[in-house]
């Protein structure tokens, strides 16, 4: 059964259909928020209100006419909330920041790739990464991103051509550092 | 090969490197748990009806606490350094220009050129589609978007005036009067309105395109028309014209607020 007809059926209070939404969604949605958050505890608080969010419109009776867009959207947007408090503000990375920092990691085998993959991807600003990370490994169209992110599709494969050209130019100043 | 092949191609050799960043993935019982913590969170919540709750203390509020605030939300959610950095870009244009022309009234009608061409480029920014987030989103539901957009214009109108005026004596120097404070006013609002109406009316994309397309006629055209200086022979009557419009273009405004309320 569709997402949108599980939440169709919360909304006239068959409240099993928002556990099978949870059991269908909760690995991924824990997954694209850990990527973002860096943070296992964190990353559970998110996913949490996010689906605390969902529920509670679909109690009001709400139904979406895409639910996975509007799903991420949410998780973005409460990321978003997070990252606007001010104890969190560090978490926040910038294009501006990548180029002040100029930080390059070396890799030492193949086996530390994840870890490059991960400091590499930290270097993007949020913009890139979110785009990125919906695209990869959400599994998301490129009208489902557009949606979740209040962009259109061009800016979409804009910023995802943009952020792949940019892990490439770490990738090869990484490699110029070890040669 | 076109843009999509070469996207397609180019996610193809990155999946791989995708790949290796794994995350930890929660277990079933962390999902049946994630259920039970879920309801019962919902359970406990008073059955408020957050919209009422909003409206409420909306309605509480003093007229002159309502106004403050609806400054303050789009002041906020644009971000304080987008409208100061606009200040910036016109004093900047007021140096260049006055450094580099020797007659005052060419220079004072280059000036306003480029100051209504920033006119417009601030309104096309501050009228772009953003998401900042859900609770700024839930702030923002307080208002109507009419009232949002018309919030928004005079943030930009405000502040692109208060600045613009000083910087024409700058430009002019002694030559200022009255009537040069009219000529930089005007055009200045006159753009102002024809951006933020257009965009009212016919969305960002198509509302910046016609205004960008008036203020270029009016730099290629070689008789001046709505850059009027003092001494021009149609000084006082074109810039009545231009302000009258104006007037009657904000007016188009109410006409849209009073169907839509009809119409609901």
């Amino acid at each position: 059964m569709q997402d949108e007809e599980y939440m169709r059926q919360l909304s006239l209070g068959i409240d099993t259909a928002f556990d099978t939404l949870v059991f269908r969604y909760h690995k991924p949605l824990f997954g694209y928020i850990y990527r973002l958050l860096h943070d296992e505890k964190l990353a559970e608080d998110i996913v949490q209100e996010t689906l605390l969010k969902i529920y509670q419109q679909g109690l009001k009776g709400f139904v979406p006419d895409q639910f996975r867009p509007w799903m991420y959207k949410i998780a973005t947007n409460t990321c978003k909330d997070y990252w606007r408090k001010p104890t969190s503000r560090l978490e926040y990375v910038t294009d501006k920041d990548i180029e002040g920092t100029g930080q390059v990691h070396p890799i030492i085998d193949y086996q530390l790739e994840r870890q490059w993959m991960v400091e590499s991807l930290n270097q993007l600003s949020i913009d890139y990464r979110t785009v990125l990370y919906l695209r990869f490994y959400q599994d998301l169209k490129y009208s489902e991103i557009a949606l979740a992110l209040d962009i259109s599709i061009n800016t979409v494969k804009t910023r995802i051509a943009r952020g792949l050209k940019l892990l490439e130019n770490i990738l090869i100043a990484d490699e110029r550092e070890r040669g | 090969m076109d843009e999509n092949q070469e996207l397609t191609k180019l996610e193809k050799e990155w999946k791989t490197h995708f790949d290796r960043f794994t995350a930890p993935e929660p277990t079933r019982e962390m999902t049946l748990d994630l259920i039970q913590k879920l309801k019962k969170i919902e359970q406990n919540q008073s059955p408020v009806d957050l919209r009422l709750e909003l409206e409420t203390k909306q309605n509480s509020l003093s007229t002159k606490d309502k106004i403050v605030n609806i400054f303050l939300s789009q002041w906020n959610f644009y971000g304080t350094t987008s409208w100061l950095l606009t200040g910036l870009v016109m004093i900047a244009i007021t140096f260049t220009i006055s450094e580099n022309t020797a007659d005052p009234l060419f220079g004072f009608t280059t000036w306003i050129k480029w100051i209504t061409l920033l006119v417009i480029a601030v309104i096309g920014y501050s009228f772009r589609p953003k998401n900042e987030g859900n609770e700024i989103i839930e702030t923002l539901s307080y208002y109507p978007i009419i009232q949002q957009m018309f919030t928004r214009f005079m943030i930009v109108m405000g502040f692109q005036l208060v600045v613009a005026l000083p910087l024409c004596f700058f430009i002019v120097g002694r030559e200022s009067t009255i009537l040069y404070l009219v000529s930089s006013f005007i055009p200045v609002f006159f753009f102002g309105v024809v951006g933020f109406v257009a965009t009212f009316w016919l969305g960002q994309k198509i509302g910046l395109s016609l205004t960008l397309i008036i203020w270029f006629s009016q730099v290629l055209l070689k008789k001046k028309l709505l850059f009027q200086v003092p001494g021009d022979d149609y000084f006082l009557v074109m810039n009545m014209i231009i302000f009258g419009l104006s007037i009657l273009l904000l007016s188009t405004i109410l006409l849209k607020n009073r169907f839509s309320e009809n119409f609901k």
